[in-house]
C-alpha cells in the first residue's frame, strides 16, 4: 500500500461524488419523462467535470500517439458508458454499450492484450449486443413501452455504482505496479495480466515517487513492446509473438481443470438451449 | 515521425484505391452479367463503357437524397457509414505484398506491404471486425421503420451471425497448420509447403461458401432479395446514403477475396515458381501476384452470381447449421489428429 497524499484521496472522492450526483440527474426517472433541461445539463456538468478529473489522475502513455488513442479510447468509453445508463431510447442504449465495449476493446489492444480485445469484440460487440438488438427491436413492436424508458431506482444505482467505482479507484492507485497517477516521474511499466510464466518476470530498479532518491527493487515483466511503437516495422527479430500462444499454453496447461469445467458447462448450457427452443411436436399436435 | 507519415500514406493508397476499385468493379460486375446474358453491357460512356463508372458516381452524388420523416434519424444517418467502416477497417491487417525484414528498403528499413504488421492475432481480428458488419445492416433495416426493411434487416443479421460461426470453425485447420493467426506467416507456411486449398480443402469450402454468405451475394442474397423484400434493409435510403450501402458489399468483397487468396490460395506464392526474398523486383513480383489472384477471385464471385438460384430460407438456416457447422468441426478434429499424429 501507498501511502496516498490527501490530495489524491480527496480527488476520488470529488470524482465519485461528482459522477454519482451528475448520473443520477440525467438519468430518466419515474416522475417526469423530459426532465428540466436545466437539471440535465447540471447533470452532464458535473458528470463532464468528473470525467476531466479522472483522466487528470491518470497519465498515458509516453509516445504522443499512443497518449493520443490512449485519451480517445478513455474517454470514449466514460462518455459511452454514461450515455448507455441515461439514453430514453434503449436501442441508444445498446448502440452506446456497443461504443463502451469497442473503446475497452482498444484499451486492450493498447496494453498489449489483443486477444482479449478481439475476443471481446467478438462476442460482446459482435454477438451479445446484436442479439439485444434483436430482442428490443422485436419487443417494440408496439411502441415503445413507459418501462423501457425509465431507471427503476435511480438513487441507489447511481450510490451502488459509484462507491464501486471508488473502491476501484483506490484500489488502482495503492497497486504498487501502478505510477501513473503519482506525481508520474517514474517510467510506466507494461503489465497486462497475470497469466504469465514466472520465466518472463525480470528484476528492475524503479524509482519511487514518494521517496525521492530511493532506489528500488522490483519485479515486473520483461518489457514488452506497445502496439503503436511498432506499428510501421513490424516486430524486430527476437521477440517473441506474445499472447496467444502464450496463453493457450497456460490455459491448457496450469489452468487445464478449470478450462475444461467451463467447456463442460458451456456444453450443457448449449444443450439446455436446443431443448428449451425445439418446439413440443406433442403438445402442438394435441 | 516518418513511421507516422508513412502509415498515412500507407492507409491512404489502401483507402483510395479500393475505392477506386469498387466504382471498376461495378463495371466489371455490370460486363459479366451482360456477358451470362448474352448483351453487350454498358458501352456509351467512353470507349468499351470505361468512363461509365465515374457517370455512376456523379449521379449517385446528384440524386436527391430522400429522408422519410417516420425513420428514426440518427440511426438512420449512422447505419450507411458503419456499413462502410466496417468494410474499410478490416483492411488494416490484410498483406498485400511481402512483409518482413527483407522487404525493398526505403528511408530507413524495409517497406511493408501492410498497414499493420507484426499483429500477432491478424485473423482474429479480421473476424471481430467482420462480426460488427451486421451493424449497418440491421440498424438500416430498424431505423427505417418500415416492414420490408425491418424484415430484410432481420433476415440478413440471422444469417450473417450464423455463417460466421462455420467461418471461424473452417479457418482453424489452417491456423492449426500454420501455427499462426498472422496472415503473414501463414502465407509463409504455403509458400514453404503447400497452398492452403491442397492441405485443407474441405476448410477451402466451407470457407468459400461462409465467404458468400458475409457478402450478402448469390446464392445468399436473401436480405435484398427483390421479389419478397422490395429492395431488402435498404429500400429506404436514396443517393449516396444507398451508395455507400453498395460500396459497403462491394469493398466486403474484395475482402473475402483478399483472405480467401492469403488463407488458401498461397498469398503472393506464384504456383510452380519459386520467388526470392529481397529487393524490389521480387516485392513487385509478390504484390502482382497476390493482386492478380485476387482479381481472379473477384471475378470468379461475380461470375457465380449468375449460375445459381437464390436460396430459400429455411435452407439457407439449414445448411449453416445442421451440415456445415458439423463439417467444420469435423475438419478442426481431423487436421489436429494428423498433426498430432504426424509430430509422434
Amino acid at each position: 500500500m501507498h501511502d496516498f497524499p490527501p490530495s489524491v484521496l480527496t480527488r476520488c472522492l470529488l470524482i465519485c461524488l461528482c459522477g454519482g450526483l451528475g448520473t443520477f440527474l440525467m438519468m430518466p426517472t419515474r416522475r417526469q419523462f423530459a426532465k428540466p433541461a436545466v437539471v440535465f445539463a447540471l447533470g452532464t456538468g458535473l458528470v463532464a467535470f468528473a470525467a476531466l478529473n479522472l483522466i487528470g489522475l491518470g497519465a498515458g502513455p509516453a509516445p504522443i500517439v499512443s497518449r493520443m488513442f490512449f485519451y480517445v479510447f478513455g474517454i470514449a468509453s466514460v462518455l459511452g458508458g454514461t450515455l448507455m445508463i441515461t439514453a430514453r431510447d434503449p436501442v441508444h442504449s445498446a448502440l452506446w454499450f456497443a461504443v463502451v465495449v469497442l473503446a475497452t476493446s482498444g484499451l486492450f489492444m493498447m496494453a498489449g492484450a489483443g486477444f482479449l480485445a478481439a475476443g471481446t469484440v467478438i462476442v460482446y460487440a459482435g454477438a451479445i449486443i446484436v442479439t439485444f438488438l434483436f430482442v428490443i427491436m422485436l419487443a417494440q413492436s408496439g411502441g415503445k413501452a413507459d418501462y423501457d424508458r425509465l431507471a427503476r431506482q435511480p438513487a441507489q444505482a447511481s450510490l451502488t455504482g459509484f462507491i464501486l467505482i471508488w473502491s476501484l479507484l483506490i484500489v488502482i492507485l495503492s497497486d504498487p505496479n501502478y505510477h501513473g497517477g503519482l506525481e508520474g516521474s517514474v517510467e510506466p511499466v507494461v503489465v497486462n495480466s497475470r497469466l504469465i510464466p514466472a520465466s518472463d518476470l525480470v528484476t528492475v530498479r524503479k524509482l519511487m515517487p514518494e521517496h525521492p532518491g530511493a532506489i528500488v527493487l522490483g519485479k515486473t515483466l520483461t518489457p514488452q513492446l506497445s502496439t503503436p511503437d511498432h506499428l510501421g516495422k513490424g516486430l524486430p527479430a527476437g521477440v517473441p509473438a506474445p499472447q496467444v500462444a502464450g496463453l493457450g499454453s497456460a490455459l491448457y496447461t496450469t489452468h487445464l481443470i478449470s478450462s475444461e469445467v467451463v467447456g463442460a458447462i458451456l456444453f450443457v448450457a448449449l444443450a439446455g438451449a436446443v431443448v428449451i427452443a425445439t418446439p413440443r411436436k406433442s403438445n402442438s399436435a394435441a | 515521425m516518418l513511421e507516422i507519415i508513412g502509415l498515412i500514406i500507407k492507409i491512404s493508397i489502401v483507402v483510395g484505391v479500393t475505392q477506386g476499385a469498387v466504382a471498376y468493379l461495378i463495371l466489371v460486375e455490370r460486363k459479366i452479367a451482360a456477358f451470362s446474358q448474352d448483351r453487350i453491357g454498358p458501352n456509351r460512356v467512353g470507349p468499351l463503357g470505361l468512363l461509365q463508372p465515374i457517370v455512376d458516381g456523379v449521379k449517385m452524388f446528384l440524386k436527391e437524397d430522400v429522408t422519410p420523416n417516420y425513420v428514426n434519424k440518427p440511426i438512420f444517418i449512422l447505419a450507411p457509414f458503419l456499413s462502410i467502416v466496417t468494410a474499410m477497417i478490416g483492411f488494416a491487417v490484410v498483406p498485400f505484398g511481402p512483409v518482413g525484414p527483407n522487404g525493398p528498403g526505403l528511408f530507413d528499413g524495409p517497406i511493408q506491404f501492410q498497414i499493420a504488421p507484426g499483429i500477432d492475432i491478424g485473423l482474429l481480428y479480421i473476424f471481430a471486425v467482420g462480426s460488427l458488419a451486421v451493424y449497418g445492416v440491421i440498424l438500416a433495416g430498424y431505423s427505417s421503420n418500415n416492414k420490408y426493411s425491418f424484415l430484410g434487416g432481420l433476415r440478413s443479421s440471422a444469417q450473417i451471425i450464423s455463417y460466421e460461426i462455420p467461418m471461424g470453425l473452417s479457418v482453424l485447420g489452417i491456423v492449426l497448420l500454420a501455427s499462426s493467426l498472422d496472415l503473414n506467416t501463414i502465407i509463409q507456411w504455403q509458400d514453404k509447403n503447400a497452398w492452403g486449398i491442397f492441405v485443407q480443402p474441405l476448410g477451402f469450402f466451407i470457407f468459400l461458401i461462409c465467404a458468400f454468405a458475409e457478402t450478402n451475394r448469390l446464392p445468399f442474397d436473401l436480405p435484398e432479395s427483390e421479389q419478397e423484400l422490395v429492395g431488402g434493409f435498404h429500400t429506404e435510403y436514396s443517393s449516396m446514403k444507398f451508395g455507400m450501402f453498395f460500396l459497403g458489399e462491394y469493398l466486403h468483397v474484395i475482402t473475402v477475396s483478399f483472405l480467401v487468396v492469403i488463407l488458401y490460395l498461397g498469398g503472393w506464392d506464384p504456383p510452380f515458381v519459386s520467388l526470392g526474398d529481397s529487393g524490389w523486383l521480387m516485392a513487385i513480383l509478390k504484390v502482382g501476384t497476390l493482386i492478380t489472384k485476387v482479381l481472379a477471385m473477384i471475378v470468379f464471385v461475380m461470375w457465380i452470381r449468375w449460375t445459381l438460384p437464390r436460396f430459400r430460407y429455411d435452407r439457407l438456416m439449414e445448411l449453416a447449421w445442421k451440415r456445415m457447422i458439423p463439417l467444420a468441426i469435423g475438419n478442426t478434429v481431423v487436421t489436429a489428429l494428423i498433426l498430432q499424429l504426424i509430430r509422434r
